[in-house]
């Protein structure tokens, strides 16, 4: 393996995307049966608003172990592995990042300034050379972004 | 209804907006990575803008020059701009590779074009019957369509049905957020305004398709771009081609509605299974994957007849049988209409119009198709460090304006990253986007049937149409074990 990369067997990422769905669906079944009512009201018959969520919860814990067990036992993938270039991850989770910072940030400085630093911030991440074309084309998009939304479709940007 | 189907025809408005949409659909499709689902997703705010006539007309526009638009770049660069065009790179590369682009274009057009304005016809002549049959469906009948639609989704689109119905529970789960559909009780809201009134599946969408997608392309590349320098003309078919080509095209528009208009089963299974007919009715199938031209046809025959073909349970039933038509109701929701048989009925003559301008847009793309090419291939030149990170912007503007919610860009951000985690692990993410748009519905008639039948669940066995459409669901259960259609995926090219 590559100083520059790590690997992930399919099935081992498939395992571990079921145990965290099995996870969200026990945590969202103990929440429906806390606070959500069970009957509908004036004792009208059928299934209450509860019903169906724990259907959905019930049906996701199950498929998930389903899931796990089967690929525990035969994986149509067993040898095959995922390859994550630690650049390429890079890329992607600073991505993520500053799409967060943009939404804290967004409500504070107003649409149109934190809209271009975090279009020039992804374009630094995706690596372009020409800086000078990346920040002309940073203000342009967000200005056209700006006139189409704001003045033609009169969304309010915040 | 003749009038207002030919009014779109002739409305200079109509033909703008359908104009803008192919050449906007084709740029999309043409670019590896962007496809129809994802670019209609991202434009949808711009439906606030028009009447739903013409701002129907720009997506179907769109929904055509995109499913056209992959096999550009499938054919030239080997680098298929969408799923749906994987099937014509086979044939389509090794024929550029051999200096004949030009001719795999044509025969893509041209395929293309027969193969959308078969499905048109066939989507005219047939989908008022079926909405006039599925007037007689009540909250039973429909809860029993809603689960067999659910039920070919993840037993039909993908190799894994496994993976697929743990997609549809997870969209279940997203649909049960906000208020109950009868009551009114919140659910999962966990004391918040924004939860109250659900998650919109737009925003699900655009996190799912387009958002994920980005994070894709930016894990992949740095600054590439195609180094495609080749002046490139299309051409119409020879009558020799065509002659050698009629049987695939007539067959394969037949069998590409019939394969678009199942739910689950869309566009790229559609090529993929044309693409196998194609090889099965050619003379020479042993030249298929070294540059047959029957090869490009049977796919992209099969392509765009899906596209007309799926569009049938989506208008008359309110069924989205794929990602593309997930978006277009999406639409449709926006414009402030509900598809299905009330639709017919009520709003006949809007309908007729929507017939027209799904004509008008399998017409126009021929046109542009064969006189824009050249400039399409530049769009091959624009780097994916430009084109990507400019696309999140959109993604953000497009989920925000759905409700003018600033919130809900954390939601599109937390589905953009579970949709790049399930893409890296072959989930797949369909299912959940169409989950998420039926679960209210399935649950709303599921709850209406049993406050009809004051509780007693045999209202779905005294109901005969229920009944078939629940002994289907069990067979479509059995699908995987003899024989499903995305075995036609499977197809090895001897290359």
């Amino acid at each position: 393996m590559k100083n520059d990369e790590f690997k992930i067997s399919i099935k081992n990422g498939e395992i571990v995307i079921a145990i965290l769905l099995m996870i969200i669906g026990v945590f969202f079944l103990i929440t429906a049966n806390n606070t959500i009512p069970e009957n509908n009201i004036a004792g009208q018959p059928g299934i209450g608003p509860r019903a169906f969520p724990v259907l959905a919860c019930w049906g996701l814990i199950i498929t998930s172990a389903v899931l796990i067990i089967s690929r525990l036992v035969k994986s149509k993938y067993s040898g095959k592995v995922k390859i994550f270039e630690k650049e390429g991850m890079k890329r992607v989770i600073l991505a993520v990042v500053g799409l967060i910072v943009y939404y804290f940030v967004t409500p504070h400085t107003g649409f149109i300034i934190s809209s271009i630093v975090y279009l020039l911030f992804i374009y630094w991440v995706s690596g372009y050379p020409n800086k000078k074309l990346l920040v002309l084309l940073a203000v342009l998009v967000n200005l056209i972004v700006y006139f189409v939304f704001q003045v033609l479709l009169n969304v309010p940007l915040p | 209804m003749l009038g207002a189907f030919l009014s779109v025809l002739i409305s200079p408005l109509s033909l703008g907006l359908c104009v803008l949409g192919v050449s906007l659909g084709i740029g999309i499709g043409v670019l590896p990575g962007l496809n129809a689902s994802m670019g209609i997703a991202i434009l949808l705010p711009l439906a606030y803008v028009f009447e739903p006539v013409p701002a129907m007309v720009f997506f179907f526009g769109i929904y055509a020059g995109a499913i056209y638009g992959g096999s550009i770049s499938a054919i030239l660069i080997n680098a298929p701009g969408t799923t749906a065009a994987v099937a014509t790179s086979f044939d389509g590369y090794p024929l550029t590779e051999k200096g004949e682009a030009g001719r795999a274009l044509g025969m893509a057009l041209f395929g293309s074009a027969v193969g959308g304005i078969v499905s048109t016809i066939a989507l005219i002549l047939l989908a008022p019957q079926i909405a006039d049959f599925a007037l007689a469906f009540g909250p039973p009948e429909y809860f029993g369509l809603m689960v067999l639609g659910l039920s070919l989704v993840s037993t039909v689109s993908t190799n894994s049905p496994l993976k697929s119905f743990v997609g549809v529970f997870i969209g279940l789960l997203i649909s049960s957020v906000g208020l109950d559909p009868i009551i009114g009780v919140p659910r999962f809201n966990f004391n918040t305004m924004v939860l109250m009134t659900g998650i919109d599946f737009i925003i699900v969408l655009i996190g799912m398709f387009a958002l994920s997608t980005v994070l894709i392309s930016l894990e992949k590349s740095i600054g590439e771009a195609s180094n495609f320098e080749e002046e490139i003309t299309s051409q119409l078919p020879s009558l020799k081609d065509i002659k050698r080509c009629w049987k695939i095209l007539t067959a394969g528009s037949i069998l590409g509605t019939i394969i678009g208009a199942l739910p689950g089963a869309g566009a790229t299974i559609s090529s993929f299974a044309n693409y196998g007919l194609a090889r099965n009715m050619s003379k020479h199938p042993e030249e298929f994957g070294k540059g047959n031209i029957e090869g490009v046809c049977g796919a992209e025959t099969g392509n765009n007849s899906a596209a007309g073909g799926a569009m049938i349970p989506m208008l008359t039933m309110g069924i989205p049988g794929s990602e593309s038509t997930a978006v277009m109701l999406g639409a449709l929701m926006i414009l402030g209409l509900t598809p299905g048989p009330l639709l017919f009925e009520q709003q006949g003559k809007l309908v007729y119009q929507m017939f027209g301008g799904f004509l008008l847009a399998n017409i126009i793309f021929l046109i542009i198709g064969l006189f824009g090419i050249r400039y399409f291939v530049k769009i091959l030149r624009i780097p994916n460090a430009i084109l990507f990170p400019t696309v999140i912007i959109f993604t953000v503007v497009g989920s925000y304006s759905m409700r003018n919610q600033w919130a809900d860009v954390l939601l599109l951000t937390i589905f953009g990253v579970v949709g790049y985690l399930f893409r890296k692990f072959n989930f797949p993410v369909g299912p959940i986007v169409i989950a998420t748009v039926l679960g209210p519905l399935a649950e709303m008639n599921l709850r209406q049937s049993l406050i009809m039948s004051d509780g007693s669940w045999t209202i779905f066995l005294d109901s005969p149409i229920a009944l078939v459409l629940i002994v289907l669901t069990f067979v479509s259960f059995l699908f995987p074990y003899f024989g499903n259609l995305s075995r036609v995926k499977n197809i090895k090219v001897d290359r």
